[in-house]
Parts: structure tokens; C-alpha cells; sequence
């Protein structure tokens, strides 16, 4: 009896090792893994190029109607997201995406510095000077259409002007711009018969002309956003250059271009400019108004160095029949022309203070806004992401109540009214109203799935018909703002001159994981 | 001849077979657990006690896979406590025991091409590298059978097949630069080696009884 419980036993637990050993299914052990690597990260500059009157980015229909160059000191460090150099772009929708070569190092304390000159057809050329640190970040530049400008602008253009095969100027080329509605003032230009007009490469310009003034006076936010380099900026008096608070009294940009397309730089010869100026301009270093024979400093804005360059000094003239006052001088190159002084009445600070903006945010513009009379000083608006959430002003304007904003495309999110730039730190508490949602994303290969990268890159989504940037998406995981459940919203991403993109329905969950195929 | 045949064969001879059971012993196996080396004491003709230690490790180097090229630290080893049952007090038995189980397996896998993403190259040395290591239950039980001649003194053959149970495997994945993110699928890994949750063990070798 017990031999046969211990046979029972022996076959028993044979037939389990046996099972054991055999009866199981063997997987691959890497079947359904892949392959999961980050985007490699690029010290990424994003720059939308907008519209003076709509705030909205120039969309044209030919592939290079919008147009930027990058210069500055550092500009060899420039690359296009495929880490190739470059310095120029050209863009159909106002948007450029452009990175800083791994190679250059890159830091808050070592930024790289650029000066980007946006051009599109129709439109004024401008320059904007901009500091990239190492987080990289989002700039705009404000183009003023010549034909549609903002209030506060006013422009005409001349298409009488001719040029010989020689490149001298048959017919004397008169033009003003059109009278400001409010005050009155106007500007206007006369190129003398016989004048060569070359283009920057030195080539005379020749044939049909045209020429054209537009007059910037700074008593709208849309005209002071479209001053180069904005109040506080860049002015470079004998030589030296320095930051400070420029109001000029009016802007004036002249051009001059013939039918193949070159632009006039220089004259033979000095051409007659004159504007006028408000009769109630008051001289800002000494608080005196503006009177007849009196002098006026002008100053032409220099892309190069993105400053303002002390010229000359211009003798006032007037009042006229409203109260204005007429400048006139010469001028032997076209930029920006403008007439006014220094605000050194505050001071600067060699130190400003910091913005340290807190609350549920991915990326905000903060802007500072001249609390008397609501103008922004626009060189200074920053955009401003949670992983770095400061903004850090040095060599700043002194004693001016300044109203600190956050902005999340077109909304403010928050603001905070404080003495001057110069004082303790402050804190901007942002609140944007709505549902926010994070988003783990995975780009893949139509052939190759199992190779999954995860993007380091800027996300904009439609907002009425805006494409707001709502943030950098770091190793494809984002948290976006200001959505509202039960809505589909569109997702864009801008890669190599053109936009990708995918839409979700925001529902009640609070992270979300998406995957786009890209053709191989 | 398939594998349950395999064992209905040595079950059968075994069991057909008496033999005589000595105190001490001496064995040195090779098999599935490596080499090793194994004493032995019996108490009577039904029982007996083994304490082993067997072990091994293997470095294969630049194993080419579709796109990558893989280096692996293979090592086995094993601490065993077995008891044995011998029901017919002759040559085969039943055993079961412990093992003090340090097995593991590491893997270093770095792409061997670029890659084109967007226009962007990224090389291995941007890719970074992946790294696998597989670990196991420290504690896993074991039975078998086995078979073991013996004489009175002398040399004799011996032999044992059976499975420890070391658990499921345990994965843990590490990367540098790019392919950080991949170390996330461990426990796809895992899941698909859920399976090999037993080890065969099948040993033989000579045995010196005292």
C-alpha cells in the first residue's frame, strides 16, 4: 500500500515538472517595447512676425513673402532646427522657428545677443534687437503696412519717380505723408533731380520708382509697438551706445525702390526731410517746449546695432496754422528718421529689479506699461515660461510708475502696479480662467512605430481664429492652459517652415496621451 | 522522442533500480545551474541531505541586432539545500529543497546607426545607451528527481533534473542622454517574462562516496 501512494506520488509530480516545463506560453521578452528617446533639446527662438493694425501674423500667399534676417554679433550661431547654419528665413505664414548652434554656449549670463530685420512686401522693414538665453524664447516683431497702417500712423506713397540707365533721378521726387488726424502733423520728403539713389549693394537703382513716407507718432499702442526698439532702448550719442527711455516726438521711415526690387540706402547727395512736431512738445531734459529756432536732435535708427544714432540737430520752425512745428535737415541714407530727446528725467538704474511670476501658467507675456499714460515700453515685454519664471531687468528707467501685465495670447492674466523698475523684486500672480490639461505626446514614424521620439518644441493653439503660443512642450509632455471642456481645440507645431498639426476635444480627464504618424 | 518521453524513460529506470546508501559524499556536477560542487550526507537507506554551490558566467560582446549592438553579463549561481527522498531506498529519488539564488543577466544595448528625424541626425552618441538588468527571487524552492549511483566507497555517477521556482523576473532599466525615456517600459519587459518563472535545472556529474 505505501509503495503504491509513493508510485502515485512519483508520477504525479512527474507529470507537474513536465507541464511546468513546458506548458507555458513564451513570450518574446521585448515584445511591444520601443524604442522611446527625447527630442534632442535646441535653444529654440520662435519669431512671429504680426501685422501693426490686427496683431495678427502676416500670412502671404508666396513662399518667401515674409522675410528675416539675422545679424548682430552673434549671429554665426544661428542654425535652422536641423542644426544647419543660417540667417535667412523666409516664411508664408509670419512665423519663423529658427535655433542656437550646440556648439555656442549659451547662458543668462552669457546670452546670445541678435538683431532680427523682418521685411514683407507691402510692408515696412523693421529690426528688433533680442537677447536669447538659454531656455531660448518667443519674440515679435511688428511690421506696419503701408497702405493699412494703424492709427496713429499715417503713410503715402509716390509712384511718379524715375530713374536713368545711369541711375540718376530724371524728375525731382516730392512727397508727404498723409496729416495725422489728431494733431495735424505731417512729414515729407524731396529727392532733387539728378540724385543717385544705390541700394545697399551699391547698385544704382533704375527705372520706375517709388517712393514713400510714413509718419509714426507715438499716441496709439498699436504705433508705439511698432517703434524699433520700442521707448526704453538703445541710443548712441558720439559714438558710445547706452539704454535708456527714448519718446521721440514722431518717427518717420522713408524708402525708395525701383521695379526690380532694390531699395535705396544711400544718396550722392543730401536729401531734403522735413516733419513736424506737436506746438505742446516739451524738451524731456529741459522741460521746456518746443519754440521757434529752437533745435531739435535727430536721430536715424541703425539695424545694425539696433540703436538710435545721434545725426544732427534740427531747427524748429513755426507754429503753423494748428500749433506745430517744422524740422527740416538733410539726409544722405534711408532708415528710420526721428526727432526728439532722452527721458533721462528719472534716471536708470544699473540694476532693475525681477519679476517673479507665479500661479498655474506654461508661458505668459509680461509687459510694462508706463502707468501715467498707459504707453508700453514694447522692447521690454518678455515672454515668460514656468520653468523659468523670471524676468530679470537691468540698465532700467528710474522713478516712473510702471504697471506690470501678464498676457496669455490675447488676455490679461494678471497685473501689478509698482513705483519704478528699480526697486525690490516683485511677484505677478497669473490666473488664467478655464481647465488646464497635460498633454504626454509621441511622434513616430509611418514605417518604423516602434521608434517613438518625444518632442522638445513650442505648441500653438487656435484661439479665435489667433494661433496662440501656449508653451515649450519639454520631452513631450505639456500642460496647457485656458481650455474649456467639451471643446475641440487645434494643436500647432512649427517645424522646418511648416505647420503640423492635430486636434483634441478637451473632455473631463486632466492629462491626456497622444501619438502622430509623420510620413517617413 | 519528445520531452515527456525523455522523462518517463528515466523515471522508469529509476525506479527499477536498488541501491545502497552511504554516509558522506562528494560530487562534481555541470549542467543548466553551471558548475559545481556538491557534499552529501545519508541517514539510512531512504534519506539523505546535499548543500551545493554551483555557478557560471558568460560575457558575449557586440551582438549585432537590427539596429543596435548588444553587450550582455550573463551570471549563474546558485546556493543549494536539498533533501532527498529515495522511496525505493536504491538509486532514484525525490528531492526537494531551497536555493540561495544570485542568477542575473545585464544587457547593454547602444544603437549602431543614425538616425534621421526631421531632418535632424541623431547619432549613437546622441542616442545614449540602454542598459537591462534582470534580477531574480534571492529564496526559490525546488523539486526534482534524480538518480545517484553509489557502492560502498568509490566513484559513481549522478544526476538530477528539476525546476526552482525563482518568481517572476524582476527588470530594471536605466539609459543616459536621449533614450532616457525607454527605461519607462520595464514593466512590459517583465510582463513578458512572466513566464519564466521556473528554471529548469538539470545536472549531472560524478560523485566520490566516503
Amino acid at each position: 500500500m505505501k509503495r503504491n501512494h509513493a508510485a502515485s506520488l512519483i508520477h504525479g509530480l512527474l507529470l507537474a515538472l513536465i507541464m511546468a516545463s513546458s506548458g507555458c506560453e513564451v513570450k518574446n521578452p521585448t515584445e511591444g517595447v520601443r524604442v522611446l528617446f527625447n527630442e534632442d533639446p535646441l535653444t529654440l527662438v520662435t519669431v512671429e512676425v504680426v501685422d501693426a493694425k490686427t496683431g495678427e501674423q502676416i500670412i502671404t500667399a508666396a513662399e518667401d513673402g515674409v522675410r528675416l534676417s539675422v545679424g548682430g554679433k552673434d549671429k554665426l550661431a544661428v542654425t535652422d532646427l536641423t542644426e544647419k547654419p543660417q540667417t535667412l528665413f523666409a516664411s508664408r505664414s509670419g512665423f519663423f522657428s529658427f535655433a542656437i548652434a550646440e556648439s555656442h554656449d549659451v547662458s543668462t549670463a552669457e546670452p546670445v545677443k541678435l538683431t532680427l530685420t523682418a521685411e514683407s512686401g507691402g510692408y515696412l522693414s523693421t529690426s528688433s534687437s533680442i537677447t536669447v538665453t538659454s531656455t531660448g524664447g518667443t519674440f515679435t516683431i511688428v511690421l506696419i503696412h503701408r497702405s493699412n497702417p494703424p492709427e496713429g500712423i499715417t503713410s503715402d506713397t509716390n509712384f511718379d519717380g524715375a530713374a536713368g540707365s545711369e541711375g540718376t533721378i530724371t524728375e525731382t521726387i516730392e512727397i508727404s505723408s498723409q496729416p495725422d488726424p489728431r494733431t495735424g502733423i505731417e512729414s515729407s520728403l524731396r529727392i532733387p533731380e539728378g540724385t543717385v539713389a544705390c541700394d545697399a549693394d551699391g547698385e544704382a537703382l533704375s527705372g520706375p520708382l517709388s517712393a514713400s513716407v510714413t509718419q509714426i507718432t507715438l499716441n496709439t499702442e498699436e504705433s508705439v509697438s511698432s517703434l524699433p526698439g520700442g521707448l526704453f532702448t538703445s541710443v548712441t550719442l558720439n559714438g558710445v551706445a547706452h539704454d535708456t527711455v527714448f519718446i521721440p516726438a514722431v518717427v518717420v521711415a522713408l524708402e525708395l525702390s525701383d521695379e526690380n526690387g532694390r531699395i535705396a540706402q544711400t544718396f550722392d547727395r543730401p536729401i531734403d526731410v522735413s516733419f513736424q512736431i506737436p506746438g505742446d512738445t516739451v524738451n524731456t531734459q529741459t522741460s521746456e517746449p518746443v519754440r521757434d529756432g529752437g533745435t531739435v536732435p535727430i536721430w536715424y535708427y541703425d539695424d545694425d546695432s539696433s540703436s538710435w544714432v545721434y545725426e544732427t540737430d534740427g531747427t524748429a520752425s513755426g507754429p503753423d496754422a494748428r500749433g506745430n512745428f517744422t524740422i527740416s535737415f538733410t539726409i544722405t541714407h534711408f532708415s528710420y528718421w526721428a526727432g526728439g530727446w532722452e527721458d533721462t528725467s528719472g534716471g536708470i538704474c544699473e540694476d532693475g529689479l525681477t519679476v517673479r511670476v507665479n500661479g498655474g501658467f506654461t508661458a505668459v507675456d509680461v509687459k510694462f506699461r508706463k502707468t501715467s499714460d498707459g504707453t508700453y515700453f514694447s522692447a521690454l515685454t518678455k515672454n515668460v515660461s514656468s520653468s523659468d519664471p523670471f524676468v530679470r531687468l537691468s540698465e532700467s528707467p528710474d522713478n516712473i510708475p510702471i504697471t506690470v501685465e501678464a498676457w496669455y495670447g490675447k488676455d490679461p492674466v494678471g497685473s501689478v502696479d509698482i513705483a519704478d523698475l528699480c526697486g525690490a523684486d516683485i511677484d505677478l500672480t497669473v490666473f488664467i480662467p478655464g481647465k488646464a490639461v497635460t498633454f504626454s505626446v509621441e511622434v513616430y514614424d509611418r514605417d518604423n512605430p516602434d521608434q517613438r521620439m518625444r518632442p522638445n518644441r513650442g505648441i500653438y493653439i487656435d484661439d479665435n481664429g489667433y494661433r496662440k503660443y501656449a508653451g515649450y512642450m519639454k520631452d513631450g509632455v505639456i500642460t496647457i492652459y485656458g481650455l474649456t471642456e467639451g471643446i475641440t481645440y487645434t494643436f500647432w507645431v512649427f517645424h522646418e517652415n511648416t505647420w503640423y498639426s492635430g486636434t483634441h476635444m478637451i473632455g473631463i480627464e486632466s492629462s491626456v496621451e497622444l501619438e502622430f504618424a509623420v510620413e517617413p | 522522442m519528445n520531452a515527456r518521453h525523455v522523462w518517463a524513460v528515466a523515471y522508469i529506470y529509476a525506479a527499477a533500480t536498488g541501491l545502497y546508501a552511504q554516509n558522506y559524499s562528494m560530487a562534481l556536477t555541470t549542467g543548466t545551474r553551471g558548475i559545481g560542487i556538491e557534499g552529501m550526507r545519508t541517514f539510512g537507506f531512504h534519506y539523505a541531505v546535499r548543500a551545493g554551490f554551483n555557478t557560471f558566467s558568460y560575457h558575449p560582446t557586440g551582438i549585432e541586432g537590427d539596429d543596435y549592438l548588444m553587450d550582455a553579463d550573463i551570471l549563474l549561481s546558485t546556493t543549494n539545500l536539498f533533501a532527498d527522498w529515495f522511496p525505493f531506498g536504491g538509486m532514484f529519488h525525490l528531492t526537494a529543497g531551497v536555493m540561495y539564488n544570485l542568477t542575473s543577466a545585464e544587457a547593454v544595448l547602444t544603437p549602431s546607426d543614425s538616425h534621421d528625424v526631421g531632418g535632424r541626425i541623431y547619432t549613437p552618441d546622441m542616442l545614449g545607451s540602454l542598459k537591462a538588468q534582470i534580477k531574480f527571487n534571492r529564496t526559490a524552492p525546488y523539486f526534482g528527481i534524480g538518480y545517484r549511483e553509489g557502492n560502498a566507497t568509490g566513484l559513481g555517477f549522478t544526476a538530477d533534473a528539476g525546476l526552482y521556482y525563482h518568481g517572476h523576473p524582476r527588470v530594471n532599466l536605466s539609459a543616459d542622454r536621449l533614450l532616457e525615456p525607454s527605461t519607462e517600459q520595464a514593466p512590459i519587459i517583465e510582463d513578458n517574462l512572466k513566464w519564466f518563472s521556473f528554471y529548469p535545472a538539470v545536472t549531472c556529474g560524478v560523485i566520490y562516496t566516503f
